[in-house]
């Protein structure tokens, strides 16, 4: 940080801290605002696919004569016309080559067969019903174990789609090739374990297969022109989708991100369907759009990984852990979407209790004959402090210790250091400390009164039992490659070229925040520029791991000084003085020490048609031994209602260390929908599968929606652990973002403390729930 | 969607006429209907959709000849809202009122709701990925060795598993209620006499015109039990009227058709309403019911809510 910032930030704010309202707010609650799905062109085709029925199948024959004859029907693509084409497509830059766009073998039931363009809807729908398929059924595996058996039917045996090309398939298996690191040692796990008073092993099944629930689907509007080609994607990532674009076509596509209906991770990569949308339009010269129905949206275009986590814990009497031995198998369904990082994620939720000097970690990502997964809001990690968490608690209650205190005494604080998944460095934690917002939390729940002991309830009302827990995590923020340049015109504005999407978070309207403070404008005066890949500079990785506000925003910083240097060299030639005795203010430059002595900027560059353009980069950032950690916190009362299974929340406080505050709306508003999300996945969404054909049955709104605003806690509480300035970032803030939803493991230890039963497998629905007491 | 012809009728003769012409189907609010259509479920996409909405004189709450008469397109909403039905028939508005959303209770008739298909996975994978005997041709219950946790505990109706979802009907089982079609008047329970190919007794070409439910002076109370506490389908419903004692209990989502609980009523005759008689009746509605493999746990939750609907009529 430099020291003009620091000097701002010791000022008073105009803006940060400071409730703004968003720009984007009012077109989006009067409908006017324009998102993907909202794209009209003239001669727009519409694009259909056929999908398989099959779990797991090759395409033996495939006959579209009749489908291509019907009124409407404009082309038909099949694996014939697309794989010879275009072969292997990367999903992510630098990634390998992950698919093929249309394959003759399908490999879950959805999967991709045929692609229809047609007129209108109608006529892409009748066409489906014409094609002509014939199968080759191969055995499908749907789950982990069965898909790691010995012989196991193998889904990806292509040598092109592995990370260490094999042309001896005998030695193929289903688990993911991945230039991860897969495994893990620190210290000596055995003597660990020798050294412990006490030994726990336990194994947390999370069999949700949660979807995202977009209220946009992944859709895209693809425009040719001539030989160019606009994408409208809804996206949360412009240069990760533009990958696939530019393998497919060259650097002739402009990959345009509107406003984005949502993304929770579903959103980071084109996917084939889109990238089929982008083949067609250029085969056929028309616009087309791609709009999938809610059930394609549902089980074809990802949702959270199945996973299966065993923890195994060692600790002294006192609750001072001695090992930690970690085996993580994530469900990946039939593709990879980079959910190998999904099931390192999960492990990395170990950075809660850093002290533990022996641990060792194995990651085993798996394909099966199930819907893809892929990123889900905390990509793995939710799952992980899931079980690292009850795993904690279990030890806790063993050793007859408040559930507090291993969390207290294993506890991250800054200075403790963790490895890292991506590339096995140790890296120290610059801010974040559980202990303190364990504490903060505490007090303002009242958690010393509430508690009661281990199964004893707050309160037994008939058949109404209450109890307490608390959830915690600590989410590493930041630390991947980012590019913005900020150009300043000579109206007195500014404008941010940045690759960060708007799907509801608001990052951008908090880099305005910043970005207006920084060059003290009026926050109307500052705008986000398009984001598309001709508008904004390359950056590899989009919006994840609630990373934007870190990245961007000491990207940002150093484009704002870059400006700034430009803007006073300028300044001090026209005014007679030195650049360092200058500053800016509403569009004029002034000298500090005699403010009348200024000139506004359309005079000091208007005229000239002068340009500046400030640049800057994360990559001090980058691979970074250190850096930022936010603590999310959440203190439940749970209701459960032993005859019928129903959970309620009478109340909830929750808090995050998120460093400072930008827009504390938007903070707010973040962390209690995170919260609500986190509890929807505890009490309720899961998708479900017919065990002997594998087809998804409630993929859909009806039979598996979202939380509404009616299932919120009947009080919450929001606090805010402690406004920590975090060092490495932009005015000390680290984000709030995906670690919202984690905390809600704290509900399993309500659940137990209201009944004396553990919860081991999510989501907990009134079926399980009454299985558990024995009522079902 | 498919396309489709869209045949705006004016009187219940000319939507009756339409109907009879080779696959047709009636729409009213069309929250039922459009879902069908978009996933394409039914065996055999309908050519034409008969709009009745604006057929004029059936959107109606009102008493005369000794009962309450509601014509067969008045909206969720407004049943839920009307201060005589809150006030008479408490079942009836408390079951609307907890129907759907508020979104689609402004769209829904009360025809619509008590004529709804029923809401198995398997029945509604889309474009008939399962055939199941509910479609023409089909032999096969695919949800009783499936995912049955959202099925029925009191056996099947022709091997079909699934249960009628709708809200209101056990409210108007408990009421007692009659319903009018266009070719009869039947009670409530014999509307939903079906032997499982189907949601009621309906012929294709015959409409619902009006719902009677007789004077009532007694008490009642309608329980939903939902994953979410808004829009969804129940995992259970349970509706109760009481008048001198005597009451009528009916609970849905449990069997393919509203299931009335006659042992738990015959549980209370002459008892008075207490925790302990409330549970002896929770645990006779039950006594003849029968788990799938996934649902043991509702049969817990329908004895729950038999005794908490009992004691919400004291």
């Amino acid at each position: 940080m430099s020291s003009e910032e620091i000097r701002i930030m010791a000022e008073e704010f105009k803006y940060i801290g400071k409730p703004v309202q968003r720009k984007d707010a009012i077109g989006k609650v009067t409908g006017l605002a324009k998102y993907t799905v909202d794209m009209r062109f003239p001669g727009m085709l519409t694009m259909r696919f056929l999908r398989s029925p099959h779990a797991h199948a090759n395409i033996t024959s495939i006959d579209v004569s009749e489908a291509r004859k019907l009124p409407g029907v404009v082309d038909i693509l099949t694996y014939k016309d697309v794989f010879e084409q275009h072969g292997y497509i990367p999903i992510e830059v630098g990634g390998l080559p992950i698919f093929s766009l249309l394959d003759k073998r399908v490999r879950y039931v959805g999967d991709l067969v045929a692609a229809v363009v047609a007129k209108d809807i109608y006529s892409t729908e009748e066409a489906l019903g014409h094609i002509k398929v014939e199968y080759e059924v191969l055995p499908a595996v749907f789950d982990v174990d069965s898909a790691l058996k010995p012989g196991a039917p193998i889904l990806h045996p292509e040598p092109e789609t592995r990370l260490d090309p094999n042309p001896d398939l005998e030695t193929v298996d289903n688990v993911i090739p991945t230039q991860m690191i897969t495994s893990f040692n620190e210290g000596d796990i055995e003597k660990g374990f020798q050294e412990a008073d006490v030994i726990i092993e336990n194994t947390f099944e999370y069999d949700a297969y949660q979807p995202h629930i977009c209220l946009e689907p992944h859709c895209s509007v693809v425009v040719p022109q001539g030989d160019q080609l606009t994408v409208y994607l809804s996206g949360q990532s412009v240069w990760g989708p533009a990958t696939a674009y530019h393998q497919l076509f060259g650097p002739k596509v402009n990959v345009v991100l509107p406003i984005s209906g949502g993304g929770f991770g579903s959103k980071h990569d084109a996917q084939r369907e889109n990238c089929l949308a982008a083949v067609a339009a250029k085969k056929t010269g028309k616009p087309i759009a791609n709009i999938p129905t809610r059930e394609e949206e549902y089980i074809c275009y990802l949702h959270r990984c199945g996973m299966k986590s065993t923890w195994k814990l060692g600790a002294k009497k006192d609750g001072t852990l001695t090992a930690l031995d970690c085996h993580n198998y994530t469900d990946c369904g039939a593709y990879n979407f980079g959910v190998r990082v999904a099931c390192a994620q999960a492990v990395i939720s170990s950075e809660m209790i850093t002290k533990c000097p022996n641990q060792r970690y194995k990651i085993i990502p798996v394909f099966t004959n199930t819907s893809p997964g892929g990123a889900m809001r905390g990509y793995g990690f939710f799952e992980g402090c899931f079980a690292l968490g009850s795993a904690i608690l279990k030890l806790d209650e063993q050793l007859n210790l408040d559930p507090m205190e291993i969390f207290m005494k294993n506890g991250v604080e800054p200075g403790d250091t963790h490895f890292d998944f991506q590339t096995g460095h140790k890296k120290t934690v610059s801010t974040g400390n559980l202990a303190v917002t364990l504490k903060k939390g505490s007090k303002i729940f009242g958690w010393s009164d509430k508690w009661k002991g281990w199964g004893k309830p707050l309160s037994v009302n008939g058949d109404k039992r209450t109890g307490v827990g608390f959830g915690v995590c600590v989410a590493p923020r930041g630390g991947m490659g980012a590019a913005a340049t900020v150009h300043l015109d000579a109206n007195g504005t500014a404008k941010i070229s940045a690759a960060v999407t708007e799907m509801g978070q608001g990052t951008q309207a908090a880099l305005c925040m910043m970005v207006a403070e920084l060059l003290k404008l009026p926050i109307d005066n500052v705008n986000f520029g398009e984001v598309s890949t001709s508008g904004t500079p390359f950056t590899a990785v989009g919006q994840a791991e609630s990373r934007s506000m870190v990245d961007f925003g000491n990207a940002l910083s150093r484009a704002v000084d870059d400006a700034k240097k430009q803007l006073f060299e300028l300044g001090a030639e026209a005014l007679g003085v030195k650049t360092e005795e200058l500053d800016t203010k509403d569009g004029i430059v002034f000298v500090k020490a005699k403010p009348e002595i200024s000139i506004p900027w359309l005079f000091l560059f208007g005229f000239t048609a002068s340009c500046i353009i400030g640049r800057g980069d994360n990559r001090e950032h980058v691979n970074s031994l250190k850096y930022p950690h936010a603590v999310p916190s959440s203190f439940y009362e749970l209701e459960v209602d032993t005859e019928t299974g129903e959970l309620s929340i009478p109340y909830w406080a929750g808090g995050v260390d998120a460093g400072r505050q930008i827009n504390p709306y938007g903070l707010l508003a973040m962390y209690e929908g995170g919260n609500l999300q986190g509890q929807a996945f505890v009490f309720r969404e899961r998708l479900y599968r017919d065990q002997a054909t594998g087809k998804v049955l409630n993929g859909n709104m009806i039979f598996c929606g979202g939380a509404t605003i009616f299932d919120r806690p009947d009080i919450m509480e929001i606090y805010l652990p402690q406004e920590e300035i975090e060092p490495t970032a932009l005015f000390g803030a680290k984000g709030e973002g995906e670690g919202a939803n984690s905390p809600a493991w704290g509900l399993l230890l309500a659940f137990h403390n209201a009944t004396g039963k553990w919860i081991t497998k999510l989501p907990a629905t009134p079926k399980e729930v009454l299985e558990l007491l024995g009522k079902g | 969607m498919k396309k489709f012809e869209y045949i705006n009728a004016t009187t219940t003769e000319e939507a009756v006429s339409f109907l009879l012409e080779d696959r047709a189907k009636v729409i009213a609010g069309g929250t039922d209907l459009l879902g069908s259509l978009k996933g394409n479920i039914l065996p055999h996409y309908p050519k034409t959709l008969v709009n009745i909405k604006n057929i004029s004189g059936l959107d109606y709450i009102r008493e005369e000849e000794g009962m309450l008469k509601i014509g067969a397109l008045t909206k969720l909403n407004d049943i839920a809202g009307n201060e005589t039905v809150k006030n008479k028939y408490a079942a009836l508005a408390m079951a609307a009122e907890k129907t759907a959303s508020l979104l689609l209770r402004n769209m829904g008739t009360i025809a619509g709701n008590i004529c709804q298909s029923n809401r198995c996975w398997y029945y509604w994978a889309s474009n008939n990925y399962f055939y199941c005997l509910r479609k023409e041709g089909g032999r096969k219950c695919f949800a009783l060795n499936g995912e049955s946790q959202y099925h029925s505990i009191f056996g099947v109706i022709s091997s079909c598993a699934a249960v009628n979802p709708s809200d209101t009907a056990p409210a108007l089982v408990a009421l007692d209620a009659r319903i009018v079609t266009t070719k009869r008047t039947v009670n409530v329970e014999d509307f939903f006499a079906v032997k499982g190919e189907k949601s009621t007794i309906l012929h294709d070409d015959e409409l619902v015109t009006e719902i009677q439910v007789p004077e009532f002076s007694g008490k009642s109370t309608f329980i939903k039990f939902a994953a979410r506490k808004t829009i969804d389908f129940a995992i259970m419903d349970c509706a109760a009227s009481v008048v001198d004692g005597s009451f009528r209990i009916c609970l849905n989502a449990v069997y393919g058709i509203p299931k009335r609980v006659k042992g738990a009523e015959e549980a209370m005759l002459g008892k008075e309403i207490n925790e302990a008689n409330a549970e002896a009746a929770g645990e006779a509605a039950v006594s003849d019911a029968r788990a799938l493999k996934k649902n043991k746990y509702k049969i817990n939750i329908a004895k729950t809510l038999v005794k908490r609907a009992i004691l919400a009529c004291s």
